[in-house]
């Protein structure tokens, strides 16, 4: 019996493509120190690979408990709940790291990400055309998570501040965040993006200063990267006085 | 029937590390009619991983080299045993990854047209941001994290760059399997679980990776990009390092390489 906290995930599959319940799966059954619940809501026709894919993956041996169907309620001795979109993937440590966050004074952690665009491929996994990354204030508001139907995917929340219902369409996604928002703290988990959430967005335009900020949260990641690229000595030495000055602010 | 034959190369490795990778190999679902063999080759100081790689892997599993060749040379030690005994196909596997239940079967699938040298696994969860053809599946150069490499072009390479101690090996192995005209896949539906972002930059692995850089610059051909690396490597351990000369690609060879990229060694998407 593990005596790792318990954290209940809820996976929807919102497209056709079989590869994003296989991947989110294959992320939930690799994360580490904690043990998971994990229900499946798939489509009548997509059941049969659902139980297909927990059959392999419980051979993996993991402390995870699979199955298929949309719970009633969340799963009785749950510290939190995460509504993951098919299509979601987090790091090893991600459900671990924001569990942390949630009981440090029970707010709702969210994890910084990183948006997915992919590309469907017929007969094989979507391909990925770029991830990028997205901004994350201290605080998050809905209105700034919520530009990415499968923002929950970054968010853990604390059992007791969960509605007791389980969400499925990108509708309910947003009144069950509505829902839990206004019962406390939301708090940014600290350090680089620990989540992907797939780009379902309809509207990939600027609409907002948060998609600016996004714009300049990745031009902050990718302009060291170039110039490492192109000058590495350059950029050795920049790297060497960055160090240096941190190290003297302390 | 057709023979796989999979190498894993240890190092001081935690036990707790292999019991994941063994279970991961124990779920696989290899593709139907394919034979699967497990071999480990332990280049700690000591055997003390050998009971507990016999308990998960089996009894004819283990063997300990007594010294550290590195990578490279462990494994074209193991292929040159492999091929030699009928082998159809070896795959390069790191002792830190998992594998997912159907990564053999695809990989295996992509492998099986006669033209192909190597195919490598998507990374999960970080994938590699290398590109790759989405529908053929072709790709400049192949991580080496579960790399199955094909009888054909271990023959015409002769196996991994034996200078390369680590990192960079699998990119010149790449480059020479397509230079020998075999080519180079991403099997898309292969994933390998290999999460190493949390590792920091070690001084010694930065070290590694500017010398291996400045090595393949030296092999392929690009002047400029080898004494920008040393350069690099001189300022990091404030003397000169001497980089062992690397046998020469010929010149038609080298349009393969790709040094427009830093470290990369090709475009990435991300």
């Amino acid at each position: 019996m593990s005596s790792a906290p318990r954290i209940h995930v809820h996976l929807v599959a919102w497209t056709d493509e079989p590869w994003d319940l296989e991947e989110s799966l294959f992320s939930l059954v690799t994360q580490e120190d904690v043990a998971l619940s994990v229900s499946i809501a798939v489509s009548v026709e997509d059941e049969g690979f659902a139980r297909g894919a927990c059959a392999r993956f419980s051979r993996l041996g993991r402390a995870v408990e699979l199955g298929v169907g949309t719970p009633a309620t969340w799963s009785p001795g749950t510290a939190a709940v995460a509504v993951w979109v098919g299509g979601t993937l987090a790091a090893p440590d991600h459900l671990a790291r924001a569990l942390v966050r949630c009981r440090a004074d029970g707010a709702i952690a969210v994890a910084p990400a990183r948006r997915v665009l992919r590309r469907s491929v017929p007969g094989q996994p979507p391909y990925v055309v770029r991830k990028t990354r997205r901004f994350t204030s201290v605080s998050p508001s809905l209105d700034e998570l919520g530009r990415d139907p499968a923002f929950l995917g970054r968010c853990l929340v604390p059992t007791d501040r969960a509605p007791s219902w389980v969400p499925a369409s990108p509708d309910e996604h947003h009144h069950w965040a509505a829902e839990a928002w206004p019962s406390g703290p939301v708090a940014r988990v600290v350090g680089p993006p620990s989540v992907d959430l797939p780009d379902l967005r309809t509207w990939r335009g600027v609409r907002s200063l948060d998609d600016v900020r996004d714009a300049l949260s990745e031009l902050r990641y990718q302009g060291p990267r170039w110039l490492e690229r192109r000058a590495p000595s350059a950029f050795g030495r920049i790297r060497g006085w960055y160090h240096w000055l941190r190290g003297g602010a302390h | 029937m057709p023979l796989l034959k999979i190498g894993i190369v240890l190092f001081e490795n935690a036990p707790a590390e292999l019991e994941r990778l063994a279970r991961s190999v124990a779920a696989s679902e290899p593709a139907p009619g394919l034979e699967v063999t497990v071999r480990a080759l332990d280049n700690s100081p000591d055997a003390r991983l050998e009971p507990v790689v016999r308990a998960l892997l089996g009894p004819v599993a283990y063997g300990w080299a007594g010294s550290n060749p590195g990578y490279g040379a462990t494994h074209n030690r193991a292929m040159r045993e492999a091929f030699g005994t009928g082998a159809d196909a070896y795959l390069c596997l790191n002792p830190d990854a998992v594998l997912h239940p159907r990564c053999l079967e695809e990989l295996w699938a992509t492998a099986s047209t006669p033209d192909t040298g190597l195919v490598d696994a998507r990374t999960f969860p970080e994938e590699h941001p290398k590109p790759y053809d989405p529908e053929r599946g072709d790709t400049p150069w192949c991580t080496g994290t579960a790399l199955l490499v094909r009888p054909g072009a271990f023959r015409a390479t002769g196996g991994f760059d034996e200078g390369l101690f680590m990192y960079g090996e699998d990119v010149d192995l790449s480059w020479r399997t397509r230079a020998a005209g075999f080519r180079a896949r991403t099997a898309p539906g292969a994933l390998v679980h290999h999460w190493v972002e949390h590792r920091p930059l070690t001084r010694e692995r930065e070290l590694r990776v500017l010398r291996s850089a400045a090595y393949l610059g030296r092999k392929w051909g690009d002047e400029a990009f080898a004494r920008r690396y040393e350069r690099l490597l001189r300022a990091r351990t404030g003397r000169a390092v001497e980089i062992e000369s690397p046998p020469v690609v010929a010149v038609g060879a080298r349009r393969i390489a790709d040094f427009a990229h830093g470290v990369r060694f090709a475009r990435s998407r991300w």
